[in-house]
């Protein structure tokens, strides 16, 4: 995979690199800004672009920076890394995108297998979401939420949770160990219990929806 | 307590403490009540929701050095606190997160079979990721990155999310001085902090920009709250009222509100 990379810290940035090229991956380039990532990518092309949320241009050029290339580069994979799992930046992520977009603590991409199954996923056009992120929507749902949230059984907020993460229903059931079949009944049974549409097909819309149940203020979901 | 019209009423039987989470005063429920000694509410007024009051009034802020003095010391307190998040954030906390990296290529490195070197290094980045989130607690209670990144109102509702509280925000896309924003937020987080229950109806913030002026209204919370908001502002030359929407306003019952003002570019 062609990856490319945006990093104003230089300790982090060389860590992630030396991970990237065990893990087989190209690197297309390292820069320490937004700015130098768009030049890049303006001439060289990428799979999956990974960016810093919090670096230049201030305050927060890895927003900005994919903005400028989701316009230009709309197949481009994005995935955000940050020193904080925040809603309000995940919110700020979907709005940019809810395909092949990712959000990840920066110490939680720590292995190969973790961060190639993060840039696959991304590659193939799923959203990826900081699994402490997801459980904290879900575990701390807004309080108006909490009755909707509380009516759910263990096992339906285990699959919330992996929902929350964007995953698939094939990927909800290897983590869980259990069939696609099942899956499908315990998501309909969330959207039931929650009072989502159950016709969201598409992953990318459910996990958009869930989230934005889990997120939203009151009348607004 | 010169300028006040009527007394800071408190919540009987509550004193002031200092906040374990953020590091500031707040009341809590105890043996000293906080607000004794102020003034007599006068005859008429029925209770305390109908007191409205002055803390400080609106003043000429530039009018006198010494005051001007003061109010560059609050400034330069949140300029340093947010100085110290920053290095927090581009020193220890990257090296940590670069380690964790390090950690993940050492595992993958180990001889194939080492399950227990690949389960030890494991165990080591969850240890990592528990030291990064301690760091970033600490790093929320000096200034939180949200606030200097985003402002007061997505900062703020972070806070109430992160908390279980039903806040209701209304802010607009203005950007005050960091002092002035620091001391909105943790006004607001320590009041939030200091109810014991959640309230029944959600507590209500706005915040605008009045010329060069941060304007924070805080609805649904007691008014004895006024104290505390004073700590926070008044350093920074802000006025704190108090006041109670009527019903009709509101379409609700009667609602205490506290308004602070804090001078800012």
């Amino acid at each position: 995979m062609r990856v490319a990379l945006a990093e104003d810290g230089a300790l982090f940035r060389e860590g992630l690199l030396m991970l990237l090229k065990a893990a087989g991956h190209e690197i297309v380039g390292a820069v320490p800004g937004g700015d130098e990532l768009y030049a890049l990518l303006t001439t060289t092309p990428a799979d999956v672009a990974i960016l810093d949320i919090r670096m230049p241009p201030e305050p927060d050029g890895g927003l900005s920076t994919a903005e400028r290339l989701r316009a230009v580069h709309p197949n481009l994979g994005l995935l955000f890394l940050s020193h904080y799992a925040e809603s309000h930046y995940l919110m700020r992520i979907l709005q940019i995108g809810t395909e092949s977009i990712g959000y990840r603590l920066k110490e939680k991409v720590g292995s190969i297998e973790v961060l190639t199954d993060t840039l696959t996923r991304i590659e193939a056009g799923e959203i990826v979401i900081e699994p402490v992120l997801a459980k904290r929507l879900v575990d701390r749902p807004r309080s108006e939420k909490k009755d909707a949230v509380s009516a759910l059984s263990e096992r339906e907020l285990d699959v919330l949770r992996l929902m929350a993460e964007g995953r698939s229903n094939n990927g909800i059931a290897g983590q869980l160990y259990v069939t696609s079949k099942a899956v499908e009944k315990h998501i309909a049974n969330i959207f039931g219990k929650l009072g989502l549409q159950t016709d969201a097909s598409e992953y990318h819309r459910r996990v958009l929806a869930v989230l934005t149940y889990l997120r939203s203020q009151r009348g607004a979901a | 307590m010169a300028n006040a019209r009527f007394a800071v009423l408190a919540e009987p039987g509550t004193h002031l403490v200092v906040s374990a989470r953020t590091g500031h005063p707040r009341y809590a429920r105890g043996l000293t009540p906080p607000c004794a000694g102020g003034d007599p509410i006068p005859a008429g007024l029925p209770n305390r929701h109908h007191a409205v009051m002055s803390l400080r009034p609106p003043q000429n802020h530039d009018a006198n050095p010494t005051d001007s003095v003061g109010r560059c010391r609050g400034a330069d307190q949140w300029l340093r606190r947010r100085r110290l998040e920053r290095q927090l954030h581009d020193g220890a906390a990257l090296r940590l997160s670069a380690l964790s990296l390090r950690l993940g290529l050492l595992g993958d490195q180990s001889a194939v079979g080492a399950e227990n070197f690949q389960r030890q290094i494991s165990e080591l980045q969850d240890e990592l990721h528990a030291v990064l989130q301690e760091l970033r607690q600490i790093a929320d209670k000096i200034y939180p990155p949200l606030l200097n990144q985003a402002g007061i109102g997505p900062a703020l509702r972070e806070l109430a999310a992160e908390a279980g509280i039903e806040l209701a925000v209304t802010d607009g896309a203005d950007r005050f001085d960091p002092a002035a924003e620091g001391a909105a937020y943790f006004m607001v987080a320590d009041c939030l902090a200091a109810e014991p229950v959640e309230p029944p109806a959600p507590i209500r913030v706005t915040v605008y920009r009045d010329g060069r002026l941060l304007v924070l209204s805080l609805g649904g919370l007691p008014t004895c709250h006024a104290e505390l908001a004073q700590y926070h502002v008044g350093p920074l030359g802000g006025s704190v009222t108090t006041a109670v929407e009527p019903a009709e306003l509101t379409n609700t019952p009667p609602t205490n509100k506290i308004t602070v003002r804090i001078p800012c570019e």
